[in-house]
């Protein structure tokens, strides 16, 4: 008699296994009799654990799969659920590593903007199920050395592609013109003060004051990076709007950052 | 020594023995707008388990117009190895946040090493797997400080070393825990057609004492050549003869609090209410005739 654990691990084993028709002989000597179907019943559990997968990864990539297609995607999909199963009993948090995973995943060479289309629908999602807090909309006057704290749904990014305006044609059903984006670098501000996640285009200065936020700054040392960034930035006019936007929910005179 | 918690149905809003529906993010909107008349509602834990964010904020809007059950997915019960801690604590934390009026699991296993599969995989009902789920249940239970119910899963394979019968499996599993069962009729029935067996004598052999909650739902047939096998993808609505063992089940044992479940091509709001309505009227149909009969 196989005991539980030896059952449930040569189990796993082969419902990681790539998908294929071969069913493992000890398992198959679990069933009463030896069925010729029984490979198929044990196929079941297996499409199923697949399917799950692929299909978590499909609600979570959808521009992806539309910019890839259907077929392609699922190709890809099946490899990574192969490589990198999930850890743990949620999959809200499930293909974190797989815009890396696409960016060496040699057939998707070609489209080069492929993995960072990838990486901005992973931080919309990890934006979409951050923690909820109530933004502070107005500055505080005098407070050149208070740390505005960001949203704690604030993800950065940035691309050398156009990947926002890619994500925004190419993230629900709808058709649009073939389009020409010239490459041209983008910095993004990924942030959900209210309801809906958004996904803001930042100038360069912008985003290099926010960083500097991200990493515990205060508006004084933002200053210093955004305007080394682009001298001519207006930093103060760009504060308030990222306030007004929602984007700090505290202003703290020492560093609260671990 | 085992620690029994007192079966208790939720301080905030106790349930009717009457249907409810399992609710999707898409129907969200409709249902808190239209606030159709149903008995509860019923989602996966598993889906709440983030931070923050929309899901939490329509869940808490549900909550204060319908008692919620919290159906698990993912704890693997049947599961050789010790329940997942941070798993346990993210349940925690939402039977303190939501109050849930039910919770329940599943009997069956869906986490190896470290990997979590997803899926509600089958265990062989022996000694060994019993002792090892009752005690998955009793901490559970004492992990949220109440009882739980726990799910007959829907099968494919049976295990040949399997040597208590499944219905008795669960029921031992109550006696000795305290749970309750949530009885799935469909996965009765699924697991019947797909092993040869009654699902009439399977369903006669549990006692309504334990019976806390009932699932319905609908499943598939594949055909593969001579090779056909149910799949239970919660994919359509419930069929004839699940309708007709709910209707036998309840005059067995009386009406319970009944779900409607729905988990692929899911339909738009209206279909899964029409659904719960048959579930209500059928039940009803059921103790009128069974009290009829009696008097």
């Amino acid at each position: 008699m196989l005991p539980l654990r030896d059952f449930q691990a040569e189990m796993t084993a082969y419902l990681l296994s790539p998908p294929g028709p071969s069913v493992p002989d000890s398992l198959l000597a679990l069933l009463p009799s030896d069925g010729p179907h029984n490979p198929k019943r044990f196929a079941v559990y297996k499409n199923n654990v697949y399917a799950r997968l692929v299909d978590a990864l499909r609600d979570t990539f959808p521009a992806v799969e539309r910019l890839v297609g259907e077929e392609f995607f699922r190709y890809a999909a099946v490899q990574y659920v192969a490589q990198t199963p999930p850890r743990i009993g949620t999959l809200l948090a499930y293909g974190g590593s797989f815009p890396q995973f696409l960016s060496t995943f040699p057939p998707a060479g070609t489209v080069p903007y492929l993995s960072d289309v990838a990486r901005l629908e992973y931080l919309y999602l990890e934006s979409y199920h951050a923690p909820d807090a109530a933004p502070i909309v107005s500055l505080p006057s005098d407070r050149e050395q208070l740390r505005p704290m960001l949203h704690p749904s604030a993800r950065l990014m940035t691309s050398p592609f156009q990947v926002s305006r890619i994500w925004e044609l190419n993230r629900s059903e709808a058709t649009f013109d073939n389009v020409t984006l010239p490459q041209q670098r983008e910095y993004l501000l990924i942030v959900r003060p209210e309801r809906e996640v958004e996904v803001r285009r930042l100038s360069l200065g912008a985003y290099a004051a926010v960083l500097a936020f991200a990493d515990g700054g205060s508006l004084a040392a933002a200053y210093e990076e955004a305007t080394w960034a682009n001298p001519s930035f207006d930093f103060a006019a760009h504060v308030e709007t990222l306030a007004k936007a929602g984007t700090f929910v505290a202003f703290t005179e020492h560093d609260v950052q671990q | 020594m085992r620690t029994q918690t007192p079966l208790r149905c939720d301080a905030r809003a106790p349930i009717p023995a009457r249907a409810g529906i399992g609710v999707k993010p898409i129907h969200y909107r409709e249902l808190l707008s239209s606030k159709p008349a149903l008995a509860f509602i019923e989602v996966h834990p598993e889906n709440y388990m983030g931070a923050g964010g929309p899901p939490h904020a329509y869940l808490e809007e549900i909550a204060k117009h319908y008692p919620l059950s919290l159906h698990g997915v993912g704890l693997s019960l049947g599961g050789d190895e010790p329940l997942n801690r941070d798993h346990l604590a993210r349940w925690r934390a939402l039977v303190d946040r939501y109050q849930p009026a039910l919770v329940s699991e599943h009997v069956a296993w869906s986490r190896f090493g470290e990997v979590a599969l997803h899926d509600l995989l089958p265990i062989p009902y022996t000694a060994e797997s019993l002792h090892i789920v009752c005690d998955h249940i009793d901490q559970m239970q004492n992990a949220l400080g109440r009882t739980i119910l726990v799910e007959n899963p829907s099968t494919y394979v049976t295990l040949s070393q399997s040597d208590i019968p499944e219905p008795d499996f669960l029921v031992e599993a109550a006696n000795r825990t305290g749970c309750g069962l949530l009885l799935d009729i469909n996965n009765v029935y699924v697991s019947a057609g797909n092993h040869g067996f009654d699902a009439r004598k399977w369903l006669s052999r549990v006692p309504g004492g334990p019976v806390g909650e009932i699932h319905l739902a609908g499943h598939s047939l594949i055909r593969d050549g001579a090779f056909q096998i149910r799949i239970d993808d919660h994919g359509s609505r419930v069929c004839a003869e699940v309708w007709e063992l709910y209707r036998e089940t309840v005059a067995r044992i009386g009406a319970r609090p009944t779900l409607i479940e729905w988990d692929s091509d899911v339909p738009e709001l209206a279909v899964l209410c029409d659904e719960a309505k048959r579930a209500d009227d059928t039940a009803a149909a059921a103790v009128e005739l069974r009290d009829a009969a009696a008097a």
